[in-house]
């Protein structure tokens, strides 16, 4: 693959990705493939770089000196709620908090959790009317996911909606600069999963013992394996981002279904192209656009030395459409060839995504139920997108099924 | 022979799937087998074992992960005599880390010390080539059975 003789990294131009502005944070794709063909490589005016193609992602991105937190801390940063979790967390600590929840988010675990989503998703196909007309975000996207959470964790099922409110809060404060008001809304959205998080906790504790996955935490807490405040922000993360990522890409994938009904009838058809489907409209739904890291040492790059204490900023959106790997990158083609994974859409190295397996099967489990009734699905009126540079997602999407 | 025993460690489960893969093929075959986590696992059964798969992922920078680390920690201490034992390995990793497939490299090498014999090639997945881990596996089981006699 060619590569190293289109590397830039004298150019500080901060317009190549222009994170506030809004066209560019609805539809960043022209940007992208911009900087994907003539920039690969390259450097803000503030010593940030940025890093775009797919193989340099896959490669760099999991380097093992690089770290989620900044060198000066977290400051005041809202996330600083964040900072005891796995998100945040590095080496032994990381690993030890992780890998007290791990083993309930297995592949082979999680078919468990998905069988109560596909009950949430029926049961609201069930309420459809005559009309076809469903709420999608919310009862397809977001609760099923909640609910087998609920399952996990063993507690009772809430209704997932504010806690996508809260997270998109939350979001937006991980973008580029985010304004003062930005900044508070994140504190409230951190502010309300705590405190439900909390509330979990308190009330495990009056009663426990039903040896799921919130009780063996607590128990963990118990016996010293956590802390308090990494029980506490475990739980928030799990319970209030269990159905963020995945109500969206739920939504975005029906959007896929209304716009390409060849791939609707092919899921309902074929098992066999199933997988293939759901890796498609996962990397088309990009719920993370980019991943942000710091070096702690000096990271070279196409022969650029990347100083210690150096932001990078790895362009998932842009790598998930690097052409070298994804041709025609706006279409929806599910017979890309199997090295083009999808994967990258949730993360790499260390901190990929911990629910990688519980959203994939309850996507699953959502997709072959509505498959299995229905013929189509069109989108009415518009979605409600809640987008920035770093995040995509929903909070409304109403679909006819028919 | 006794029933083969499939051994898989793991940190985030695709090395359990892998197994549960293997034991579905051996069934097929009329094979009979037994699956473990090797971190349930007691290392001195396997003093007594004729025939294993062992299947593990690597993690970190190339190490041992969560559930392999204490039964090789187990295997080290206690030192078992594996010279009964022949077994098969599977590894799951990364090609883009430069410790590809170190673990179960390094497992393999701790029961040769112990004395047990290998049989085949050590398979390997590779996460970044897109190839899923039915078809790895499943492609190596096939060569594996072909090139050795396991009933
Ligand atoms: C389509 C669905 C999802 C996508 C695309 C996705 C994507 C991602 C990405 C890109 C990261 C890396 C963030 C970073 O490195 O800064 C991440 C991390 C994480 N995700 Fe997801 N996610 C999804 C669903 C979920 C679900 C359902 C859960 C709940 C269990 C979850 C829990 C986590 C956790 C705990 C982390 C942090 C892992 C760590 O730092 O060790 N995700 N996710
Ligand atoms: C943080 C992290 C570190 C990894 N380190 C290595 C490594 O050093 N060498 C390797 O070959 N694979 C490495 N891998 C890839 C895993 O072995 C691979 O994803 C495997 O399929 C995981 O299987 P498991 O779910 O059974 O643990 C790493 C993966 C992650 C997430």
């Amino acid at each position: 693959m060619e590569q190293h003789g289109a590397v830039d990294a004298t150019a500080t131009s901060d317009e190549l990705l222009p994170w506030r502005d809004p066209e560019f944070i609805r539809a960043p794709w022209p940007w992208f493939d911009r900087v994907l063909r003539d920039h690969p490589l390259f450097e803000l005016s503030d010593g940030t770089f940025v890093v775009s193609r797919y193989h340099d992602v896959m490669t760099y991105a999991k380097d093992r000196s690089l770290v989620s937190v900044p060198p000066e801390g977290m400051g005041d940063d809202p996330w600083a709620a964040n900072e005891n979790s796995v998100l945040l967390t590095e080496g032994e600590r990381h690993s030890r908090i992780r890998r007290t929840f791990s083993g309930w988010l297995t592949p082979k675990a999680v078919r468990t959790w998905a069988e109560t989503a596909a009950r949430t998703a029926k049961e609201a196909l069930d309420r459809i009317e005559d009309d076809g007309l469903i709420d999608a975000h919310r009862n397809l996207g977001v609760q099923p996911a909640q609910d087998a959470m609920a399952h996990a964790l063993g507690v009772e099922r809430e209704d997932g909606f504010p806690y996508i409110r809260a997270t998109n809060q939350t979001m937006v404060a991980m973008g580029w600069q985010p304004t003062d008001d930005e900044v508070v809304r994140a504190r409230e959205g951190f502010g309300f999963m705590m405190f439900q998080a909390e509330r979990l906790i308190a009330e495990k504790r009056h009663n426990p013992g039903d040896g799921m996955l919130l009780d063996t935490m607590i128990r963990a807490a118990d016996e010293g394996q956590l802390t308090e405040r990494e029980l506490k922000e475990s739980i928030q993360i799990l319970w209030g981002s269990a159905a963020h990522n995945p109500g969206h890409h739920v939504s975005s994938a029906l959007v896929d279904f209304a716009n390409n009904p060849h791939a609707f009838t092919a899921y309902k058809k074929d098992p066999s192209v199933r997988e293939a489907i759901l890796n498609e409209t996962i990397r088309r739904a990009l719920p993370e656009v980019l991943l942000d890291r710091f070096t702690t040492a000096p990271l070279e790059i196409h022969g650029v030395t990347i100083p210690p204490g150096a932001k990078i900023r790895f362009i998932l959106g842009a790598a998930l459409r690097d052409p070298d790997v994804f041709r025609n990158p706006d279409e929806f083609d599910w017979e890309r060839p199997k090295e083009a994974s999808m994967a990258l859409a949730f993360g790499v190295g260390t901190h990929n995504c911990a629910g990688q397996a519980i959203a994939r099967a309850t996507a699953t489990a959502v997709l072959d139920v509505i498959t299995e009734r229905f013929e189509r699905v069109e989108v009415v009126g518009e979605p409600d997108w809640v987008f920035s540079d770093r995040h995509r997602n929903c909070e409304g999407l109403t679909v006819r099924l028919s | 022979m006794g029933p083969i025993q499939i051994l898989f460690g793991t940190e985030s489960g695709n090395a359990e799937m892998v197994a549960d893969d293997i034991a579905d093929a051996l069934e097929g075959r009329g094979l009979e087998h037994e699956v473990s986590a090797m971190e349930n696992f007691e290392v001195d059964l396997l003093t007594s074992a004729d025939f294993a798969i062992f299947i593990t992922s690597t993690y970190g920078d190339g190490e041992l992960p969560m559930t392999t680390a204490p039964f090789h920690d187990a295997l080290v201490t206690a030192k078992p005599d594996l010279r009964s034992l022949r077994f098969a390995a599977f590894g799951l990793g990364d090609r883009t880390y430069d410790t590809y497939n170190n673990a179960v490299t390094v497992l393999a090498s701790t029961l040769t010390e112990l004395g047990a014999t290998q049989v085949g090639e050590t398979g390997r997945h590779d996460a970044s080539g897109g190839e899923s881990y039915s078809d790895t596996a499943l492609g190596w089981l096939k060569q594996l059975l072909d090139d050795v006699a396991l009933d």
